[in-house]
């Protein structure tokens, strides 16, 4: 799978639940293959703005999308990586808000 | 007689192809039970900075996949800055969860970026006005 073909798939999951990707195409891309690169490197696409333990059970909450997206997106519009955007920010390229940690740092390494 | 031996013999052939192929398959499996020692680690020199971070340089802690260090890069590297980036993702086992606990000891949310500059600020996440009020006037700046 290309980067551009995991973009276009992501972006059709996305929108059933409302979400968009980034309207900066080329921060999408280099998210896309990092998340591929993170497939490559542990077999599934985990988060690539966190360091995964590579341990699929302990990183199953920051497997992308993960489990804070909703929370992030409703309190600053975007996603921690600033991937998934609300419907407010879709045509914005420059929306990249400071998006708090909400991830227990218990959790992971 | 001779077909029972040649049938024999195509049966071992076949059964030792597929041990190698499937211990190969093994192998590449991402995730696949290597030893620690076998798995690949980063710089070891960047990993000692990592541990004990003093420099004159600012030493940025980063991930290769996270795009916000990606534009702290490339921000720092327009500017002309001199800094140190250690990936921690480059490394792994107890170097990997070593190198976790020191980010935390700076960044209590481990989130990268986290930069260290000369002189004692901390600065987390992509942040280009902390970045030019604390480095492109203080030690580390070459502009």
């Amino acid at each position: 799978m290309t980067p551009e073909q995991l973009l276009e798939h992501l972006a059709k999951c996305a929108e059933t639940k409302g979400y968009y990707l980034h309207a900066d195409h080329e921060h999408c891309l280099g998210t896309a293959e990092s998340l591929l690169a993170n497939k490559e490197r542990y077999g599934y696409m985990c988060c690539p703005c966190r360091l995964a333990c590579a341990d699929k059970q302990q990183d199953s909450d920051i497997i992308c999308p993960c489990v804070y997206r909703d929370a992030d997106i409703a309190e600053y519009g975007a996603c921690f990586c600033s991937f998934y955007v609300s419907k407010e920010h879709k045509d914005d390229p420059d929306f990249f808000p400071d998006v708090e940690e909400r991830r227990d740092p218990s959790r992971g390494l | 007689m001779n077909s029972t031996v040649a049938l024999l013999a195509a049966v071992v052939v076949i059964v030792i192809i597929a041990v190698l192929v499937l211990r190969k398959k093994k192998s590449s499996e991402p995730g696949s039970a290597k030893s620690e020692n076998e798995k690949p680690q980063g710089d070891q020199e960047l990993y000692a900075l990592g541990m004990n971070p003093i420099s004159e340089k600012p030493i940025m802690y980063a991930l290769t996949t996270c795009q916000h260090c990606k534009n702290t890069r490339k921000f720092l590297d327009a500017n002309n800055v001199d800094y140190i980036v250690i990936y921690l993702d480059e490394y792994s086992g107890s170097q990997r969860s070593d190198l976790m606990e020191k980010v935390r000891t700076y960044n209590p949310r481990g989130t990268f970026p986290t930069i260290l500059v000369p002189g004692g600020k901390v600065i987390v996440g992509f942040r280009k006005q902390l970045m030019q009020e604390a480095l492109l006037h203080d030690a580390g700046t070459t502009a």
